[in-house]
């Protein structure tokens, strides 16, 4: 976690070094040798700088913005703290006892439940039928059989971090230890500190009643992840979309292409709008784990805040691959009516990769289509967030489909500034996609 | 330091736009670009910003092809305008000096100068939107001065203002002119042009078809008599006088067209034999006329 937080870091270091490298405007009329001052006070600031400044400005200070802010976190909030608040404080684990059990599980399971925050009752159940029983009814949550091992309703995952399923491992692990040392003669007084020198040692088995399905927080993160990276991607492709009909239909885009190439143009605008799209999604992400943490939520114990952290990045490679999209059909077009034409193509895979993402959430193994749209970058910021979250995908899985996206990412930057300047300043109708692909295809008003 | 259209053609389609437009924008001077609608005038002045791309010829500034550091130095006023409704006027302007390369400390100085200028100083924090369309109009006329340009394209800056705004607009461009820039602009008002221009360029179906100094223009053609001879109504003095037109009677007065050969002073002794001449003028030719002549 720690390698990839500065590999990010030193990513977004060197492209913002390159950023100001390349973009920063030589002063007008002897580019190549004039000072970046001039008299009067203040750097003369590079028009890409400007272009980004004046789409952050803008889109920060507007209502809409504010209120959609406002209306995104009060959700997500609602998201964390709802599931905590609706389990009623200390959270509840209620252990079935099967069997004869030693003097000292009891209040080891005690122990280990106030330990971990979680308070235990127990409850005797007459055979093993009546605790399967019990299990399936929900009316308890673990059973302990014979002080050899435990039974769930559902068999748990490796990426499981539920609080169920930490206890769970917990007094597993605890009463395994325990079951050695007594196999030893080592009094139980040593207990605390063998326990972490045995910390690889077999704990009691957990058996579930039925397979692992996946049934963990993770599942919910992902959930979330999901939602999110596909109502954000929406989000900040409108705006880039209206952004660029918006400047051509307002006629906008004839003075700025006055003093502005319309490359730099369009990396100005995508990187405003990303700038403000990656600060939103952030904050979003911040005051879920802030939350989580305050409110003693599943999203930040365990690993669970990896599969957030993994959704965000990919949120951001998801827009550098469809912002380019976005742009690029918003140039064809000047009427807000004509919107909807354009949009809708570009909507498509966006929509596809996240239903199909929810097939992945309901299985307990990836399917072949999942495995290969996960690779696809139209959908796979949508698929690998999700297959990462539920641990069906390694490490080096994500940072492989990652790659992908990314260099297909500026292969449709390429492909879009194409289609932007040919098309931006063709007036009075639609424009189709096979005008400006067109080889001889002139940058002009029709 | 002089603009130059040279050769310019582009076609859309059947439709010609420019047809081998050729002329010189001298500096100092303001420059009228006139023509009918779809005469090319948009098109012309949109090449010079590189938004058109040209099928053949150029536009050069100073002798050189234009590149963006020219353009930069280039104040663009469209015809159909071109600023963000949302955003507020100071910001916007400021945004646009910076484009064309000044810092924001003299950004910031050139807006609040010109919005004092243009009487909407009052204005600087509104939205363009809640402007009326007069003050809009006088905001896009800031977005192309604010940043102190060597040449000023405006295509039809005049369209939509009031009395008060045209004179503001006149002294403005005078002034530029005078200041030694370059300033060509279009329009279809042509008392208006004949009062503030000294030269024009008229082009019909892309194609040149008048061009130079205005009091040479106006001279130029069939000389032009007015006549009024007490007594006469109708100018029957002057009918079936060799290469002499009647082209209107107004009043009494007798507006006539000389050929080439006519002897003036002897037209004169005829009208003076018809009754005593009180008007004896020779008339130049209106630019509304030099115009109609032009493109018919």
């Amino acid at each position: 976690m720690k390698t990839a937080v500065i590999a990010a870091l030193a990513v977004v270091i060197v492209g913002l070094r390159v950023w100001r490298h390349r973009f920063a405007r030589k002063k007008l009329g002897t580019p190549a040798d004039s000072p970046d001052r001039t008299p009067g006070g203040g750097r003369v600031r590079g028009d890409v700088e400007l272009i980004v400044r004046r789409e952050v400005h803008e889109r920060v200070t507007s209502r809409v913005f504010r209120i959609g802010t406002l209306v995104v976190l009060i959700g997500v909030a609602a998201a964390v703290v709802i599931p905590v608040i609706d389990k009623g404080g200390t959270p509840v684990t209620r252990v079935g006892i099967v069997g004869p059990t030693t003097a000292l599980v009891r209040p080891t399971l005690a122990a280990v439940g106030t330990a971990l925050g979680v308070k235990v009752r127990f409850s005797d159940e007459p055979s093993l039928g009546a605790a399967k029983s019990a299990l399936r009814s929900g009316r308890i949550d673990l059973a302990l059989v014979d002080d050899r091992y435990f039974e769930v309703a559902q068999g748990i995952s490796a990426t499981d971090t539920s609080a169920l399923t930490t206890y769970a491992r917990s007094v597993a692990h605890y009463l395994g230890v325990e079951g050695t040392l007594a196999k030893e003669g080592i009094p139980t007084s040593h207990i605390g500190a063998l326990t972490f020198m045995l910390a690889g040692s077999a704990g009691l088995q957990i058996r579930g009643l039925t397979p692992a399905h996946h049934k963990s927080a993770n599942l919910v993160t992902a959930l979330y992840v999901l939602i999110l990276t596909y109502v954000l991607l929406s989000q900040y492709g409108t705006w880039l979309l209206m952004g660029v009909v918006e400047e051509k239909s307002n006629r906008v885009v004839e003075v700025l292409l006055a003093a502005v190439s319309p490359l730099r143009l369009l990396v100005g605008k995508v990187t405003g709008i990303g700038l403000v799209a990656a600060t939103q999604a952030a904050a979003i992400v911040a005051v879920a784990l802030a939350l989580g943490a305050a409110v003693g939520s599943n999203l930040v114990k365990g690993t669970a805040p990896v599969p957030v952290v993994v959704g965000l990045v990919w949120l951001v490679l998801g827009y550098a691959f469809y912002c380019w999209l976005f742009a690029a059909v918003g140039s064809l077009v000047e009427r807000q009516e004509q919107v909807q034409s354009v949009a809708f193509p570009v909507a498509l895979p966006m929509l596809f990769g996240y239903i199909i993402s929810f097939t992945a959430l309901g299985a307990s193994s990836p399917s072949l289509l999942n495995q290969v749209l996960a690779y696809l970058p139209p959908t796979a910021p949508f698929v690998m967030p999700v297959l990462f979250a539920l641990g069906q995908v390694a490490w080096w899985q994500l940072v492989g489909s990652g790659l992908i996206t990314a260099a297909a990412a500026v292969g449709m930057a390429r492909v879009a500034g194409t289609i932007y300047r040919r098309a931006i300043l063709r007036t009075g109708r639609r424009v189709k996609m096979s005008e400006v692909l067109h080889r001889h295809a002139k940058p002009t008003t029709a | 330091m002089t603009l130059e259209f040279i050769d310019l053609r582009r076609r859309y389609g059947e439709v010609v736009a420019l047809d081998h437009l050729s002329f010189v924008v001298p500096p100092g001077q303001v420059f009228g670009f006139l023509g009918p609608n779809g005469a090319g005038k948009t098109t012309a002045m949109r090449a010079v910003f590189g938004l058109v791309d040209l099928d053949a010829g150029s536009v050069c500034w100073d002798g050189a092809a234009i590149g963006l550091a020219e353009r930069r130095r280039f104040g663009y006023m469209p015809e159909e305008r071109g600023l963000y409704p949302g955003m507020q006027i100071q910001r916007q302007l400021e945004y646009v000096c910076e484009l064309h390369g000044r810092n924001p400390a003299e950004a910031s100085r050139a807006t609040t100068r010109w919005l004092e200028r243009l009487g909407i100083a009052d204005r600087a924090t509104d939205k363009l939107e809640s402007l009326s369309l007069g003050n809009q109009q006088r905001v896009q006329l800031a977005a192309a001065l604010v940043f102190e340009p060597e040449l000023l394209i405006l295509d039809e800056p005049f369209a939509g203002l009031d009395p008060v705004g045209i004179d503001e607009v006149t002294a403005i461009l005078d002034e530029q002119a005078r200041a030694g820039r370059g300033v060509l602009f279009s329009s279809h008002q042509l008392d208006l042009v004949e009062d503030i221009c000294e030269s024009v360029a008229i082009i019909d179906k892309g194609r040149l078809v008048a061009e130079g100094n205005l009091e040479e223009l106006e001279r130029q053609g069939s000389r032009r008599l007015v006549v009024k001879v007490e007594g006469d109504r109708d100018g029957s003095w002057a009918r079936g006088i060799d290469g002499v037109t009647i082209s209107r009677t107004e009043a009494g007065e007798s507006r006539l067209v000389l050929d080439d050969g006519v002897d003036s002073q002897a037209l004169l002794a005829t009208a003076m034999a018809a009754g005593p001449v009180v008007r004896f003028d020779f008339e130049r030719r209106r630019l509304s006329e030099v115009f109609r002549e032009a493109v018919r």
